[in-house]
């Protein structure tokens, strides 16, 4: 309703109830808190360690050592080839006794999958025909219980990415000779590259950051940076 | 007339600007309530209102839009997550695993890692416990392995332990990067996963340890945002 003097009657009620709304909708969302103490604390109150045997293992993360170049894999790899790998149905405790590696880790648990890789080719280094690359595919700290249930959940929790039969790698290897002469994994992420399309090769592997740190190069330009 | 005061801005906490655009954003607003107020004896100009409604709403949605760009993402967030409550800091026990006895590998950057995260202000702290810690931190042997793994238990969304382990084997000579590895897992036992993006991080991308050995502003973003 317009008065006498030419302003809105209910206009400035109405603002002012539009106003409180979005008021009230910008401090919920601002979160600014000037409470803060850090005397604050509030101590856990769930499950004691000894109860843990009856909790789920989670999605583990991990921490991965790495590379940033073509010309430092090469160098700490002492076998680098050109195959195609299937895998196997054996797997091993790729944690080892650190006074004998012929010995397992007896408390943690990272579960590696050996993976027979037939060798078209050495790009460094020599062997036989047939070798063998483990994959970690799992992982049980010492407090974790080893059943099956728990290690079929450790799986599902573990990122990797199994080596794909139908595909061309090349792989850089360092050797595992506690599990036999011609068994190797990779040194430092990442270790294998995907050569199916030689004009794009591409890094394969858990490390976020490495088709960011290994823009596809050709297979040539590769094998060209391996003898630099 | 819209007056913005700058007298009283409260502490706060958020590390970007977004926190004081709140503040001016309320401030504003909590002085165009008291103007309107004033109006409703005054003639007001209905278009000089609409202006200002019009602004607050770009504003608001601006805020909002620029709250979500600037959030720091996980790609790989955890299972679960802590308990916590927001505005309290929550004490987390750990407890030294058999490998990292004083003195043995990693245990002072282990120690210096604990240090370092307590330090950052996060709503985190850890403290040693003797056996019973919720965290567990230890150390195992994979030649050519992960530098480290960290693994949540978890009971449905909620995190009721943590596995810290770092690999002994191929263990940096520079204990700077060593404190960096611990740094990296210790941060993941704070219940969040991976950053992403191209900004050095510990959590993140860290394109050279040797100066990035420390929680850095997205990790220390990140824990904040996940546990306020």
């Amino acid at each position: 309703m317009k008065m006498q003097d030419g302003t809105y009657r209910f206009w400035p009620k109405i603002v002012t109830l539009l106003n409180f709304m979005v008021l009230l909708l910008l401090l919920v969302n601002c979160t600014v808190r000037s409470d803060k103490s850090p005397q604050a604390s509030v101590s856990q109150n769930t499950t004691v360690p000894g109860e843990l045997s009856e909790a789920g293992i989670g999605s583990v993360s991990a921490g991965y050592r790495t590379v940033s170049s073509i010309k430092e894999l090469a160098d700490i790899a002492d076998v680098i080839v050109i195959g195609r790998a299937t895998a196997t149905d054996e797997t091993v405790n790729m944690a080892r006794d650190e006074n004998d590696l012929a010995r397992p880790d007896p408390n943690v648990l990272v579960v590696g999958r050996s993976y027979e890789v037939r060798v078209s080719r050495y790009l460094k280094g020599n062997g036989a025909d047939v070798i063998y690359v483990l994959l970690r595919e799992a992982f049980l700290g010492a407090r974790a219980p080893k059943t099956e249930e728990n290690i079929a959940q450790a799986r599902r929790q573990f990122v990797q990415i199994p080596i794909d039969p139908e595909k061309q790698y090349v792989f850089f290897l360092a050797p595992r000779p506690e599990f036999g002469e011609a068994y190797f994994t990779g040194p430092k992420e990442p270790w294998r590259f995907d050569i199916s399309d030689v004009t794009q090769v591409k890094p394969e592997s858990p490390w976020h950051y490495a088709s960011t740190v290994f823009p596809s190069p050709s297979l040539d330009e590769m094998i060209e940076q391996l003898g630099q | 007339m819209i007056v913005t005061s700058r007298r009283h801005r409260p502490p706060v906490t958020v590390s970007s600007g977004l926190t004081f655009l709140c503040y001016e954003l309320t401030t504003g607003i909590a002085s165009s309530l008291e103007d309107t107020m004033k109006l409703r004896a005054q003639k007001i100009s209905r278009r000089s209102v609409q202006v200002f409604l019009l602004a607050v709403i770009l504003l608001g949605s601006l805020l909002a839009f620029s709250r979500q760009v600037f959030a720091v993402s996980e790609y790989d967030a955890p299972s679960c997550r802590w308990y916590h409550a927001p505005g309290y800091t929550t004490s987390i026990s750990y407890t030294w695993g058999p490998n990292v006895y004083p003195g043995a590998l990693f245990r002072a950057e282990l120690e210096q890692a604990v240090a370092d995260w307590n330090s950052t202000g996060v709503n985190f702290w850890f403290y040693e416990d003797g056996s019973s810690g919720e965290v567990f931190i230890d150390s195992y042997y994979d030649p050519y392995g992960q530098g480290g793994f960290a693994l949540p238990y978890c009971s449905f969304s909620t995190t009721v332990g943590y596995d810290v382990y770092l690999n002994r084997a191929g263990a940096p000579s520079n204990s700077k990067i060593r404190r960096a590895e611990s740094n990296h897992e210790i941060g993941h036992a704070h219940g969040v996963g991976h950053i992403s993006g191209m900004e050095p991080a510990i959590l993140g991308y860290n394109p050279d340890p040797t100066i990035y050995y420390v929680p850095q502003s997205p990790d220390i973003q990140l824990v904040n945002e996940r546990y306020p």
